[in-house]
């Protein structure tokens, strides 16, 4: 799967945060940070909405 | 009437303390009646508050009473009621106060569980030593499993608890369900093949079963469910029957959970924490990047501060001033140097009009001039017949003149 997993989003989202805490930013990677991290943000909503728990059953022997 | 004959003589006789002294002492040097093993049905099971346990242990014909100390009785890992087949290890004593022979339980198991026990001692201990069990093989669980293994029984509890938990808390993963028997002499066998098929494919796995009596869950104690756990190469949580069951497969999982629900509740987050990051993620980033656009407004508001027109006219007013006082200046010095100038004019004046023919004249001299402007200083200067004019104080008079004399010397 390509797609990103909610679980990636979250921590890439968690380490955008921590990098404009970080404060040493200039003013546009700042802001390109920020709208990164609004776009993964939007990625942790999709994925929590359409979560559903899949069930595979394997066969036995 | 006859008087009953005592038997003998009464200092013969025994005490009481005596008989049971060597009744005591026959029974407990008794080599079979040391560490002995009966086995037969409880009854009258007794459980003062003490912590003592009290019961009989019977069969069709005989029963003997029996007694678990304290400690053997918190060891004793099933319930004691009335019915239970076991099989005890003790010894036998008597009770001198009541005359009582006992058997003194050291050990208690449900029945055929003797073997089991046996059984269970020695894969553990065999397994332990060789390392199997170190904490240094256990694996830490992944923060977010996507794919769970679940090893369980399709007909059993377990597995609807575990879907059911993890349908609630967790719905971001994928559950592969590998079926597999969970009790009976093919159950080991079926576990380990059920771990072969999802192994590689699942970040983490559960092995499940639901609650049963000590044989139920007899084929988690198996050495090849241990060594299937132990060589499956993702983290194993294993969760068999309730919380007091222990099995050799809980020694061999990386973690063990009392429940089959409770290794749902460990396996992933709760979905609950996770909006809660994200809703935290949400609001550290607006802060941070208001933060950030606020330290760069600072930051162009100081900038600006430096630029203000006010500072430039500032200068310029200072500029203004050292210009005026220049001029202010400049202008004292000028009519300082046209005063001097008037001064020395009118001294200079006064010096002249002192050295003045106008001032002789004045005393009553007169000045001669000729027609052509020329001073007449000398008689030489003009003769008779020539005009002249006579310049006086207030005036002039013109005249010709009549006759030279020259001066004798």
């Amino acid at each position: 799967m390509t797609e990103t997993t909610f679980e990636e989003a979250l921590e890439a989202l968690e380490s955008k945060v921590e990098a404009l805490s970080a404060g040493h930013l200039s003013l546009a990677d700042a802001l390109r940070t920020y709208e990164e991290g609004v776009a993964l943000l939007r990625v942790c909503g999709e994925r929590l909405e359409e979560a559903e728990l899949r069930v595979t059953r394997l066969s036995g022997d | 009437m006859e008087t009953l004959e005592p038997l003998g003589v009464a200092q013969d006789a025994l005490t009481v303390s005596e008989l049971v002294g060597i009744l005591r002492s026959a029974v407990t040097r008794h080599p079979a009646l040391a560490d002995v093993l009966v086995r037969g049905e409880v009854g009258n099971v007794s459980r003062p508050p003490s912590g003592v346990a009290y019961f009989t242990l019977k069969d069709a014909a005989a029963q003997v009473p029996c007694i678990l100390f304290r400690t053997a009785a918190a060891a004793v890992r099933f319930e004691l009621r009335d019915g239970v087949e076991v099989v005890a290890r003790g010894d036998v004593d008597v009770f001198p106060a009541r005359g009582l022979v006992q058997l003194v339980v050291r050990e208690l198991s449900p029945i055929g569980h003797g073997a089991f026990w046996l059984s269970f001692e020695q894969v553990r201990d065999r397994l332990a030593a060789e390392g199997l069990f170190d904490a240094g093989r256990k694996r830490p669980l992944p923060r977010f499993p996507r794919r769970i293994g679940l090893v369980t029984s399709e007909a059993g509890a377990a597995m609807h608890d575990v879907l059911a938990v993890l349908g609630r808390r967790y719905p971001l993963a994928e559950v592969l369900v590998s079926p597999c028997l969970v009790q009976g002499d093919d159950a080991p066998a079926s576990i380990a093949a059920a771990f072969g098929r999802i192994a590689g494919r699942v970040d983490v796995a559960i092995l499940a079963r639901g609650g049963g009596s000590l044989e139920d869950l007899w084929a988690f104690n198996d050495e090849r469910v241990a060594r299937a756990v132990v060589a499956f190469p993702a983290p194993v949580i294993c969760a068999v029957g309730h919380e007091t069951d222990v099995t050799i497969a809980d020694f061999a999982a990386d973690v063990r959970a009392p429940t089959p629900s409770a290794a749902a509740g460990i396996v992933a987050p709760d979905i609950g924490e996770l909006r809660d990051r994200v809703a935290n993620a949400r609001a550290a980033l607006d802060l941070r990047i208001h933060e950030s656009m606020e330290s760069w407004r600072e930051a162009i508001a100081s900038l600006a501060g430096r630029l203000r027109p006010e500072v430039l006219a500032e200068r310029i007013e200072a500029a203004r001033g050292r210009l005026d006082a220049a001029g202010a200046s400049l202008e004292r010095e000028g009519r300082r140097r046209v005063a001097d100038a008037r001064t020395r004019l009118a001294a200079t004046t006064a010096r002249l009009e002192a050295v003045s023919p106008l001032a002789t004249i004045a005393r009553g001299f007169a000045v001669v001039t000729r027609e052509d402007g020329a001073l007449v200083a000398s008689v030489s200067a003009a003769g008779p017949g020539d005009e002249i004019t006579v310049h006086v104080s207030d005036g002039a008079l013109d005249a010709v003149v009549e006759e030279r004399r020259r001066k004798e010397a």
